[in-house]
């Protein structure tokens, strides 16, 4: 059974936008949400939590439609933006009664806590603690019912890289534990690490969606090598270059020089050239400032997505 | 049911706990029925008796409306604003549960303001309660109306907007409602001041502590108050519900 089915999904908020979507998503899948700000990434997201109704389609998350909000509750947790903690109660307290409203034994989480780092805090006041341990806190609150979706809107906005990477790091043991989540963040790098698939929207629309790792290794994308150089290149050595370069090897796509150096393009890992560029300019006694390969990802992706006018 | 119970009052504990770690607000609270009747009390030790009599009522009356009202209503934009509510949509917890926990919460945290003037009118003033349990079930079923008034309003507005909307139903009720004169006194517009919910909640504060009322009878006055009760409750409710929902 799929985790969550988007099937023929509509919002519209009048003339000015309208949400339009089709997806499905496995066990142990994590999906990631692109696309910049007003895409429809929160609204979509919202819809399938069932805080929010579609104007048409439907959502079912684990076989419920998600309209039915108070059915759906057990099996998801999400994860939002905002803190939106009550500051004056201890982490204790607060733990306390979240477990009581989701009919845990608070006991259960030790594990959590630990992982989390949030053992060391349980008798401090909520607003005493960083943003980062807030935002620890939030995760552990939706998620302390052990359910099979995370829907996460910005779970790392604000929070700094240490922090950031603890609960990445804490997120991925739930993947391996067969958890399924949807993931909305700026932060592409974030997703690259993560998630399996990911869907690029833009004004409400699927621009462009698939498995990671395919749409990184697109074969149709092109990466960069940038090599500087001390003393320039001369005519009779560019050629040489060339020669070896575009000639002899069938990766390299184009080669462009300047005054000190040139920048290669292949449509294969521009690292793979790397060595035989080295060779090269250590051959004629240039002498290399520096080599910087166009290091694919999906910020990459999206950029050349946003460049083709096509997003 | 138990489970319903433990989830209710875990909610009330928490707004509880929160409430009393404010201390700030907790006396500024307490502050203004504690003026009101320390002002009409001073008077009623220089020739003011009568009128000081005839006031306590309404002080009561008018504390537990704006305490009461201005609690629920601001606990539920807050409840909005930290997306507190989400969490209520979110989890298996009812809304009425969370509804019945705030009401309660609104209602216990009027407790301290009103008593405390109360107490002052007692050990000061000479004020006595005759009739406690007609206080009260008055204090109750008013503080339901009033809970129910700021809630309604406080599902659909922010701090500034809220205090504008309710001053807009609690300032005139205060000036109209027979808390500093007889309402008789404006005539015929009297029969309809008659039936704001300030008015039979004054009149059974009035009997709860004098012994007598002016207009009506008890069971009249409580028809009046319970009406408006259900009426609060329900749109309450509804209100809240509609603002969670229908985002």
């Amino acid at each position: 059974m799929n985790i969550v089915e988007v099937n023929n999904l509509v919002k519209s908020y009048g003339t000015k936008f309208t949400l339009n979507i089709d997806f499905k998503l496995n066990q142990g899948e994590y999906l990631g949400l692109v696309g910049e700000n007003g895409a429809g990434k929160t609204t979509l997201l919202r819809i399938i939590s069932g805080l929010l109704s579609p104007t048409s389609g439907q959502t079912l998350v684990l076989g419920h439609d998600s309209k039915n909000v108070k059915k759906i509750s057990n099996y998801i947790g999400v994860i939002n933006q905002y803190t939106g903690l009550p500051d004056l109660l201890k982490v204790k307290e607060f733990l306390m009664n979240e477990c009581v409203m989701r009919d845990v034994n608070y006991n259960s989480l030790s594990n959590e806590l630990k992982l989390l780092g949030l053992d060391k805090y349980l008798d401090k006041k909520i607003c005493d603690l960083s943003e980062g341990n807030k935002r620890k806190i939030v995760i552990l609150k939706s998620i302390l019912h052990k359910p099979k979706l995370i829907i996460m809107d910005e779970p790392t906005v604000g929070i700094d890289p240490m922090t950031r990477n603890e609960i990445w790091s804490y997120l991925r043991k739930m993947k391996k534990a067969g958890v399924s989540a949807i993931i909305c963040t700026h932060y592409l790098y974030e997703i690259e690490q993560i998630c399996d698939r990911v869907i690029f929207l833009n004004n409400g629309k699927v621009q462009k969606e698939g498995m990671i790792d395919e749409l990184i290794h697109d074969e149709n994308r092109v990466n960069n090598l940038s090599v500087t150089v001390k003393d320039g290149i001369s005519s009779d050595i560019e050629v040489k270059i060339r020669e070896l370069l575009i000639n002899d090897q069938s990766i390299c796509e184009d080669i462009s020089f300047s005054q000190d150096g040139f920048l290669l393009t292949t449509k294969e890992d521009s690292s793979k050239l790397l060595l035989t560029v080295v060779n090269v300019l250590y051959s004629n006694n240039i002498e290399i400032r520096a080599i910087e390969t166009g290091k694919e990802s999906l910020e990459k992706v999206m950029t050349e997505l946003y460049k083709s006018k096509a997003i | 049911m138990d489970n319903y119970f433990k989830k209710v009052f875990t909610m009330l504990k928490a707004d509880l706990i929160e409430y009393t770690r404010v201390k700030i607000a907790v006396v500024i609270s307490i502050l203004q029925p504690v003026v009101m009747m320390v002002a009409f009390g001073l008077s009623s030790l220089h020739g003011g008796k009568d009128q000081f009599v005839y006031a306590v009522p309404g002080i009561i009356g008018v504390a537990v409306m704006f305490c009461v009202t201005f609690s629920a209503g601001f606990q539920t934009i807050s409840d909005r604003e930290r997306r507190l509510v989400d969490d209520i949509v979110l989890s298996p917890v009812s809304y009425s549960s969370f509804i019945l926990a705030r009401l309660l919460s609104a209602i216990i945290k009027c407790v301290l303001p009103t008593g405390a003037a109360l107490l002052i009118g007692i050990v000061f003033f000479d004020v006595q309660v005759q009739h406690i349990f007609t206080f009260i079930l008055c204090y109750i079923i008013s503080a339901v109306i009033y809970a129910g008034l700021g809630m309604m309003v406080g599902a659909f507005t922010n701090h500034l907007a809220f205090e504008g909307t309710v001053n807009f139903f609690l300032v005139p009720a205060m000036f109209f409602g027979g808390v500093f004169f007889p309402i008789e006194k404006l005539g015929d517009f009297a029969k309809v001041v008659e039936y704001f919910a300030i008015t039979p909640s004054i009149e059974l504060f009035r009997y709860a502590l004098n012994g007598n009322i002016t207009i009506g009878s008890q069971l009249s006055n409580y028809i009046i108050l319970l009406i408006y009760a259900i009426i609060s409750f329900i749109l309450g409710i509804f209100s809240f519900k509609t603002a969670v929902t229908q985002r």
